[in-house]
């Protein structure tokens, strides 16, 4: 009898293992393992031929420090990456506070109307630009018939429609990770401000968006990361001679073959992410990240 | 007081615009579809739905929203299989190991596409594993895995312990419980859960471009190869085709959902 009931305990502790193993092994065989893979390959060099060399050098990790064309990439993507997460960040506190102060059902709507494009494909929502930056486009059409301008001018396969690009992908999480910011800012504290002889722009520059400021960091960190990464948008939007940092990695692999670069430069995305990670969780709540997603 | 209202119909114009920019783009594909004119992009030169029929009756399109279909279906089903079983798990035991199981299930989250599409490749090309629809498959599974978890432990937490306890007092046991009374109450989250990892897997291209076996085109690879030449008509067919799909399920889904809780209130 006791052996039966130790038993059925001993089988009762192990039924959560049980039930996470399986989706447990999935993550780290397909992304842990994977991840110490980019580590081990990234200290390894490559021949002509495409032979894998396995012996440890330090020689890829050099050309990133050498290269001056790897380093004028990384700073052309830091600023495009930054100022995506610069419009979208400014374009984009306004309709998330609108959000906030009108009635529940138009919040509801519009929080609908927040959601339709992200259920849309990237690459469609990347691609219905064309034809509107386009030399016949809407934009260039409208431009010329009422005469403001006698020749289309150029805004499709340029830095500006991969801008364009870009914000629109990314707007709508910053506009949602601001408002769920705003949200968490209890409505007392607003009262008490208001009672104390606060009017609205001060209540709005002293206590509102001093509280609100976990969101637009949080809306401001996946910005910078989904650009920091991205290689479809240049690929569609841009012309072929713009390089940025995930279209250098794109190239590396897909038709330089060379896996130890690739490896490398993989890498350093995660190490920035750790970075930016770090800096903050030193200074606000990491779980804000994860907000927006589990909404 | 007078002030006050100008800001916030000044906030209203210029959230209309912002919405505007997200939302009208896209209306424009839509529109743009129905072109008569081949070259897939304005002046418009007449309307037809002839391009829609040419998408539809084109083999390479159609193989490839097949092969879409097939790997986002799977991947679904097995992410929310895999993940609902472990959101059960964190959202009912204090087990050791809990947090440790719990970030790394959130870990393919953070990582970027590009990262995942990367390092998962090196690790086949280092096994010795040829890409497959298979490898495709599983890379799906694992990125969409985190959803699922988040989706539907929230709502595996809502339930009442009570409840379950109340069937094990009258002689069930823990799997039981689960099948009998918990699944019942959760199966809207799961299907939301599933749903949803449906689409992101459809709509992924990141990762999916690395992985993608030889002569092998999932719809968003196969966009993203035709804008690489011109823009022909049939891209913005194929598109308004997706958009039309991508909205169509998910409110189908949502209404789905609720007219299922609204048979289940608890």
């Amino acid at each position: 009898m006791a052996r039966s009931i130790n038993l059925s305990i001993a089988r009762a502790a192990l039924f959560p293992y049980a039930l996470s193993l399986p989706a447990l092994v999935i993550v780290v065989g397909l992304v842990v393992i994977p991840l110490l893979t980019l580590g081990v390959y990234s200290f390894w060099s490559q021949a002509l031929d495409g032979r894998i060399d396995a012996t440890f050098t330090l020689k890829t990790w050099a050309t990133l420090f050498e290269d001056a064309f790897v380093a004028g990439v990384m700073f052309d993507t830091f600023r495009l990456a930054f100022g995506t997460m610069l419009i979208c960040g400014v374009v984009g506190y306004g309709p998330a506070y609108f959000m906030t102060i009108v009635s529940p059902r138009w919040r509801g709507i519009l929080a609908i109307l927040l959601f339709l494009p992200s259920w849309i494909s990237y690459v469609v929502r990347t691609m219905s630009w064309i034809p509107i930056l386009g030399k016949t486009g809407i934009i260039n059409t409208a431009l010329t018939a009422s005469g403001i301008t006698s020749a289309p001018l150029a805004l499709l396969y340029n830095e500006f429609s991969i801008y364009m690009g870009l914000v629109h992908y990314l707007l709508p999480l910053m506009i949602l990770n601001i408002y769920l910011g705003l949200l968490s800012v209890e409505p007392s504290v607003i009262a008490a401000a208001r009672t104390l002889g606060a009017n609205q722009y001060e209540t709005f520059i002293r206590i509102i968006f001093p509280l609100s400021v976990p969101g637009l960091s949080a809306g401001c960190l996946l910005c910078f990361i989904l650009s920091l990464g991205t290689f479809v948008t240049p690929k569609i939007l841009g012309s072929p001679g713009m390089l940025f940092y995930g279209n250098l990695v794109y190239e590396t692999i897909v038709h330089q073959i060379d896996w130890p670069t690739g490896a490398m430069l993989s890498l350093v995305i995660i190490f920035l992410l750790i970075a930016l990670l770090y800096i903050y969780s030193r200074f606000l709540n990491l779980s804000t990240v994860l907000r927006a997603v589990k909404s | 007081m007078m002030s006050n209202h100008i800001g916030k119909w000044a906030l209203g114009i210029w959230t209309t615009l912002i919405f505007g920019f997200m939302l009208v783009p896209v209306f424009i594909i839509v529109i743009l579809a129905f072109n008569e004119s081949a070259l897939g992009l304005f002046p418009f030169t007449g309307v037809t739905t002839h391009w829609f029929v040419v998408v539809l009756t084109d083999k390479d399109l159609m193989r490839s929203l097949m092969n879409s279909f097939r790997i986002s279906l799977v991947a679904s089903v097995f992410a929310t299989i895999l993940g609902s079983a472990s959101a059960y798990a964190l959202a009912r035991y204090r087990f050791y190991g809990r947090a440790v199981t719990e970030m790394t299930l959130t870990l393919p989250l953070l990582i970027p596409h590009l990262v995942m599409g990367v390092s998962l490749l090196l690790l086949f090309k280092a096994l010795g594993v040829d890409k497959s629809m298979t490898t495709l498959t599983l890379g799906h599974i694992v990125m969409i895995l985190p959803f699922v978890v988040l989706t539907v432990r929230h709502r595996f937490e809502s339930i009442p312990l009570a409840l379950e306890e109340a069937a094990w007092t009258l002689g069930a046991n823990r799997v039981q419980g689960i099948r009998q009374v918990v699944l019942p109450l959760a199966i809207p989250s799961i299907l939301t859960g599933l749903l949803f990892s449906f689409m992101y897997s459809f709509d992924e291209v990141t990762a999916t471009i690395f992985w993608r076996p030889v002569n092998v085109e999932t719809v968003q690879t196969q966009i993203m190869a035709m804008l690489q030449y011109e823009v022909d008509q049939r891209v913005n067919a194929l598109a308004a085709l997706l958009i039309l799909f991508s909205i169509g399920i998910p409110v189908l889904g949502l209404v789905l959902a609720r007219l299922v809780i609204r048979n289940h209130k608890v």
